[in-house]
């Protein structure tokens, strides 16, 4: 019973803070006290997503795929990069400083010459949430394999474990809890990535769909396009959520344990 | 014929010496415990004897081959459980047979007949986090059992445990081990344990460690907590706390 209504305020809560947020911006907006040309109220931006709908799902699948395909590869590059590190330390001494070197890189400004290299297609967009997402996997996945127990490692060794098996039973499992922080994180981001990425120049897209809407100065569509933004940031993350319960099965279910103990 | 001998062996870390000159052996199916105060080198000396650290000078035999700074040649379970928090019991304990190449399925089959004298059958599909101490440890000690039956170090396997729980797997170790009849070496700083389940005890110094003495220990098997009260018991027990100091 405790545990259902637990549930119950879990969801009501921020559901009913939210309609209220909602309410009173509807509100402020018919009284006058917000102009529509900065703060569109939102009947109006329902109404202009309803009326794009064709156009939004067109441009979002466009953003979808170039999110998930930089989010692929982040991963896959973490993963190889990680476990280079892990094998060779000389290897991570001379890259780690660059993973973190690459984070502070300003997109906007190198975006010209990724795509000088990539040309006009999808692929400097997923260049970019690639670059977007690297981080924040790769640091938490090394840093997650550089703390597994040294007694745990001694373990191993003990029971002359190779090294390729210590990493694949030991490692790579260890630093999973660690890995799937940050591919939340990643996922979060990847579709803000896209969408900078389209809005630097792109022909279909998200950030299309928006900066075409901000340029004719309708901005209830401009709004519309956040909505989407955001939906696909969450369902991103909806799916991470769901994997990492999947693959930490074992930690869900302990955990369970000690709330009811 | 399994038998352990250690030569002159000495180890130090920076600013340590931990110990100096140890030389014991533990012959073929015989129970030793090593005996010595918290931080007086007993983790090291299996270590050493495992093959995980080198030490500084000396060796290690197994019967005639020596086996220093050769890890996997003898079993060895360390201080705390480690058990793997994401694997159920069944693959923790099978664990050594998979780093040796096994199926998972071929190592689920070599342990199962051992789970009910381990006290673990209808857990093996659990979590450690899922288990109480003691079964953790009983765990721990079949996965170090399964790794190679013949020989066998434990670093103070029932440590962490309360008083109750320790005794009672004391007394089914020992019921155990007429069983399996394996070589023991096992490393504590509860006198009672090492009267209890040993053929013989080498009591350590404080560091840096030296062996202070070698108690025989010929209370009759098999042994239980009362024998705690006998006569023989206790004088035992008085040798070795003066050798301890
Ligand atoms: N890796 C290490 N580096 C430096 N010093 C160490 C290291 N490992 C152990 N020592 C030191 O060596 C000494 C012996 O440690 P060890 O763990 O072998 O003691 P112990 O007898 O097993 O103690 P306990 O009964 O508390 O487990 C201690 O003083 C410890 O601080
Ligand atoms: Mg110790």
């Amino acid at each position: 019973m405790k545990k259902k209504s637990g549930n119950i305020s879990k969801w009501l809560i921020p559901l009913a803070a939210g309609l209220a947020f909602v309410l009173i911006w509807q509100l402020a907006g018919g009284a006058g006290l917000v102009s529509p040309y900065i703060l569109p109220p939102p009947l109006r931006v329902a109404a202009s997503l309803a009326e794009d709908v064709p156009l939004l799902v067109q441009h979002a699948a466009v953003t979808f795929v170039t999110s998930v395909a930089g989010l692929a590869a982040a991963v896959a590059l973490a993963l190889l990069m990680c476990l280079a590190m892990d094998l060779w330390p000389a290897f991570k001494k001379a890259v780690y400083p660059y993973m973190v070197i690459s984070q502070t890189i300003p997109i906007i400004f190198i975006y010209p010459v990724i795509m000088m290299g990539l040309g006009f297609g999808l692929a400097p967009k997923i260049a970019v949430v690639t670059l977007v997402c690297f981080f924040p996997i790769g640091v938490n996945l090394s840093d997650g394999l550089a703390q597994t127990d040294p007694e745990l490692l001694l373990l191993f060794r003990s029971m002359k474990a190779s090294r390729w098996k210590t990493i694949l039973l030991l490692k790579l499992p260890g630093a999973l809890p660690a890995f799937f922080s940050g591919l939340k994180i990643a996922a979060a981001y990847s579709v803000i990535g896209a969408v900078i990425s389209e809005w630097l120049g792109a022909q279909a897209g998200l950030g299309v769909y928006m900066i075409r809407a901000s340029k004719s100065f309708v901005l209830s569509r401009v709004f519309a396009g956040i909505l989407v933004v955001v939906a696909l940031s969450l369902g991103l993350f909806a799916v991470v959520l769901a994997a990492e319960r999947v693959f930490l099965s074992w930690k869900f279910i302990t955990n369970h344990k000690e709330n009811k103990s | 014929m399994k038998r352990i001998r250690v030569e002159n062996v000495s180890h130090s870390f920076p600013e340590t010496e931990v110990f100096r000159d140890l030389s014991f052996s533990v012959d073929s199916r015989e129970f030793v415990s090593i005996l010595g105060q918290s931080g007086c080198g007993k983790s090291t000396l299996l270590h050493v004897i495992s093959g995980v650290i080198a030490p500084d000078s000396g060796r290690v035999f197994l019967d005639e081959e020596d086996i220093t700074s050769r890890p996997g040649l003898v079993s060895y379970m360390p201080q705390n459980d480690l058990l793997l928090p994401w694997k159920t019991v069944l693959r923790n304990i099978g664990l050594p047979l998979s780093l040796k190449g096994r199926k998972a399925r071929e190592a689920a089959a070599a342990v199962e007949p051992y789970l009910a004298l381990f006290g673990l059958e209808g857990f093996e599909h659990r979590y450690p986090a899922q288990l109480s101490g003691g079964m953790r440890q009983r765990a721990a000690l079949l996965r170090t059992y399964l790794h190679r039956t013949d020989i066998m170090l434990l670093d103070e396997p029932f440590g962490a445990l309360d008083a109750i729980t320790r005794e009672r797997l004391q007394e089914w170790l020992t019921r155990l081990l007429e069983t399996l009849r394996t070589t023991v070496l096992l490393v504590t700083h509860d006198i009672d344990e090492a009267i209890l389940l040993s053929d013989r005890i080498i009591v350590l110094s404080p560091r840096p460690a030296r062996i202070a003495e070698i108690l025989p220990v010929d209370l009759p098997r098999p042994r239980n907590g009362e024998q705690k009260l006998s006569p023989e018991f206790l004088k035992l027990k008085k040798r070795a706390l003066h050798a301890l100091e």
